[in-house]
């Protein structure tokens, strides 16, 4: 498991307000990378991290109904077996007969295993809130980090994981809304920025990993945020219907913007903007 | 016979105007193209809460429903054949209302407001409501245009100093309105958005960005 942050706190004080200061000597002059060269300072403390412990101690502890732990959740490698488990999602599920991504995939453990309910707040907070940390990001805050540095590698044997990537390749580049716009007319080109947010493009692999690498620290919002979560974003600013979490059709795009990550090395905790 | 075929067309009209019955078996891998069941994933699946408000007050369906420009461009990836190119450019063109007579500019400071607003016509948990704030344009998001503001997007092309490069003549601002109102009148497949075709910027609004682009006073045109 990788190591927490410095035990030097005061450095890491010291590191941030350097940080500041340069941003308010500095400015927003150069345009061009400022938000890259702020996370570029600030990945040595990557809050992040702090995820990552707690997500292990809420994936071995008893809970539920069956009070029984994830220990023994299926990721696809076989029950219990998280280490390299993310790297091969999203992928094809016997037991659910459907494509997962790792968020669907620990909410389904949550309900099968452990026995929670639709109605239980650990399972319908899906998103953290400024009151409570939702227990799906935590969690896929741990099992995801049990891949860091490993490359991506989702699996394509089962035809609806084939279908899966198809789908979500097909929906990338349809055109709709009130805005016309489609996945691709922000990520389907080299070096195209959104007021100051470099967009990664989907036929850039390395980009592509970079964007696959959820769960991430948002320094924006000052909290972990999952791949469900950026997702439904997008569908938000392109100003469509709201995006239901864990849906097929969120694991169609889910598994196209993974397959284009292919081979490229996975970083979680991320930390975004 | 006849008989049973209107009751079966009647359940199938049912079933497509009811959200809540919409949602039929998944299709099946080895009989359904990718685009259909794409198209399924979208509009059956309930995938999207298609039955959601809208500010516009039609339905959050028909935001999914493509119309014959968006149809094209996502078949061709936004690079359409030279005859379909034509063909989208003559329908933009049939369907342009254009505002009679000499179009007059606006006041450049309240384009620079809808320049830089993002607001207007987000759906769902958190919905914009235009009651409080007007939409914008968010240009900015996309292009550079006063030379002071540098959180400027690379999108679209750099539209510094565009009226001193341009001047203001009525064939320009003819020009500036129409891209702002639909840009596949000049280029299918633009990615830019039809602001005044989809109703997202009004007419008086465009007058606003117009002037905000070709005053000389605006910011844009000011070193």
């Amino acid at each position: 498991m990788p190591s927490l942050p410095s035990s030097r706190p005061i450095l890491r004080v010291l590191a941030i307000g350097l940080t500041l200061a340069c941003w308010a000597v500095a400015g927003p002059v150069a345009a061009q990378d400022v938000v890259g060269d702020q996370r570029s300072m600030l990945i040595d403390i990557n809050p992040g991290e702090l995820w990552i412990q707690r997500g292990e101690a809420l994936f071995r502890e008893r809970r539920g109904l069956k009070n029984v732990s994830l220990e023994r959740c299926d990721f696809g490698l076989g029950p219990g077996v998280v280490a390299g488990a993310f790297a091969q999602m999203p992928r094809y599920f016997a037991d659910a007969r459907r494509v997962m991504d790792l968020e669907s995939r620990i909410v389904w453990c949550m309900k099968t295993l452990q026995g929670f309910a639709d109605e239980d707040e650990a399972i319908r907070l899906r998103h953290s809130t400024a009151d409570r940390e939702a227990d799906v990001v935590l969690l896929a805050t741990y099992v995801a980090t049990q891949s860091t540095g490993m490359s991506f590698q989702p699996r394509q044997d089962h035809p609806l994981e084939r279908r899966a990537r198809d789908l979500g390749e097909y929906l990338f580049h349809r055109r709709m809304g009130p805005m016309d716009f489609s996945c691709a007319t922000c990520h389907g080109h080299p070096a195209r920025r959104v007021r100051l947010q470099s967009l990664f493009n989907i036929q850039d692999r390395e980009q592509a990993a970079r964007a696959a690498s959820w769960p991430a620290y948002r320094i924006g919002q000052g909290t972990v945020r999952t791949a469900q979560h950026r997702l439904a974003d997008c569908f938000w600013q392109m100003r469509l219907p709201e995006l239901q979490w864990g849906s097929d059709l969120s694991v169609a795009f889910i598994s196209y913007w993974t397959h284009a990550a292919r081979g490229g090395v996975i970083q979680v905790p991320d930390l975004k903007r | 016979m006849k008989h049973r075929l209107h009751a079966i067309a009647f359940a199938c009209l049912l079933v497509a105007l009811s959200p809540s019955l919409a949602q039929g078996p998944a299709p099946r891998v080895e009989t359904t193209t990718v685009e259909a069941h794409g198209e399924w994933l979208l509009l059956e699946s309930g995938g999207l809460d298609l039955s959601g408000r809208t500010q516009e007050g039609r339905p959050a369906k028909l935001r999914m429903q493509q119309d014959e420009m968006q149809k094209q461009c996502s078949r061709y990836r936004d690079r359409p054949p030279p005859e379909v190119a034509q063909a989208l450019r003559e329908r933009a063109r049939r369907d342009m209302n254009h505002p009679s007579g000499d179009i007059p500019l606006g006041d450049w400071r309240k384009g620079a407001e809808l320049a830089r607003s993002g607001f207007g016509f987000r759906i769902g948990a958190q919905y914009d409501d235009h009651a409080a704030r007007e939409p914008g344009g968010n240009c900015y998001a996309c292009h550079a245009l006063s030379p002071r503001e540098l959180a400027y997007g690379s999108i679209g092309p750099s539209l510094t100093g565009y009226g001193t490069r341009l001047g203001d003549s009525q064939a320009v601002r003819r020009f500036v309105y129409e891209m702002i109102h639909d840009p596949t009148l000049h280029q299918p497949c633009s990615a830019m958005p039809r602001f005044g075709r989809h109703g997202f910027l009004t007419r008086e609004q465009i007058t606003h960005l117009m002037a905000y682009l070709l005053d000389p006073q605006s910011p844009v045109n000011q070193p």
